[in-house]
């Protein structure tokens, strides 16, 4: 391993590294957002969650709260949290949707910041998705409040 | 010519400025942890967290190296434990498996602090996020592993060389 390495040479080294995946993400994060601000923009998002309501059925959750996890997913989790405000949860539905939206969110970025370390695109949607959707079913079935 | 004037106030204004206060602040970040990982590891301070660490890490089958990568995720967030992935793995100290096990771990559990804090604000039940998503997320790199093993030795039976 590296011996005897100066302060001032660990210094260097990490302002080094930092600049390299800086120029990584800036990459890969600047078109995808501007992507994303404009599917909310035209409101392609908001029309979609139109659709989800059945399915949030599953979860304990009203169909508002696709919304949640379609800007969470879509976007990220501040744009989920920002629809968050909009809705009147109990504290097991919120507690139930933390936890779906912090195992999958801001899908798009972190496909695309997993991809650089080799993790498939399809594996890691079907992964995240899939967990979200089995931990909020198992969840919402498992507490009886 | 008003439609581009309140496309550019509406949308492409705050895009950019929000846009920019994230790269800012991811900048700021990935600057400090990086030059904070490289400072520990010429003070030999990361050999010994790793240790520390690796006492529970070990049984998601990954090695003592790795350890770092994970906690960096698993606190800050996948962002910036991707960039020490990838660093780690460029510099050899992860291999393959390591790779994926700790990104199905952090893919699963990442920036625990910042993200359920956030909920915490809203009314969840802050123990149950955490204690849950920690569970879940080592259950299953630990099965991940055992999947893997499994592969592992059918390919061996096949080729025994």
């Amino acid at each position: 391993m590296e011996q005897g390495i100066s302060l001032s040479e660990a210094l260097k080294n990490g302002l080094k590294q930092s600049l390299k995946v800086i120029i990584k993400i800036i990459k890969i994060m600047v078109p995808v957002y501007i992507i994303a601000q404009l599917l909310d923009y035209y409101e392609i998002l908001a029309q979609i969650s139109v659709y989800l309501e059945p399915l949030m059925r599953w979860f304990g959750l009203p169909g508002s709260a696709a919304i949640v996890l379609l800007l969470a997913n879509g976007i990220n989790i501040y744009a989920g949290i920002g629809a968050l405000g909009a809705l009147s949860l109990t504290s097991k539905q919120i507690t139930i949707l933390a936890i779906m939206v912090t195992t999958s969110h801001s899908l798009i970025i972190e496909t695309a910041i997993l991809k650089t370390i080799q993790i498939p695109r399809w594996f890691h949607l079907l992964f995240r998705i899939g967990m979200m959707l089995v931990l909020g079913f198992v969840l919402n079935l498992v507490w009886r409040s | 010519m008003a439609k581009v004037l309140t496309f550019i106030k509406d949308f492409l204004l705050p895009t950019l400025l929000s846009l920019g206060m994230m790269l800012l602040k991811i900048i700021v970040i990935i600057t400090l942890i990086l030059v904070t990982i490289e400072v520990l590891k010429a003070l030999k301070v990361l050999q010994w967290i790793n240790k520390k660490i690796y006492v529970i890490t070990k049984y998601l089958g990954i090695s003592p190296s790795a350890s770092f990568p994970l906690l960096v995720g698993l606190i800050i967030g996948i962002t910036y434990g991707a960039g020490v992935i990838l660093m780690s793995y460029k510099q050899q100290e992860m291999n393959k498996k390591d790779v994926l096990l700790v990104s199905v771990f952090l893919c699963l559990c990442h920036a625990i602090v910042e993200d359920t804090l956030l909920f915490a604000a809203f009314g969840s039940i802050t123990w149950v996020v955490i204690v849950v998503k920690l569970v879940v997320a080592f259950t299953t790199t630990m099965l991940v592993n055992l999947i893997l093993k499994l592969i592992e030795h059918r390919q061996l039976a096949k080729n025994p060389d």
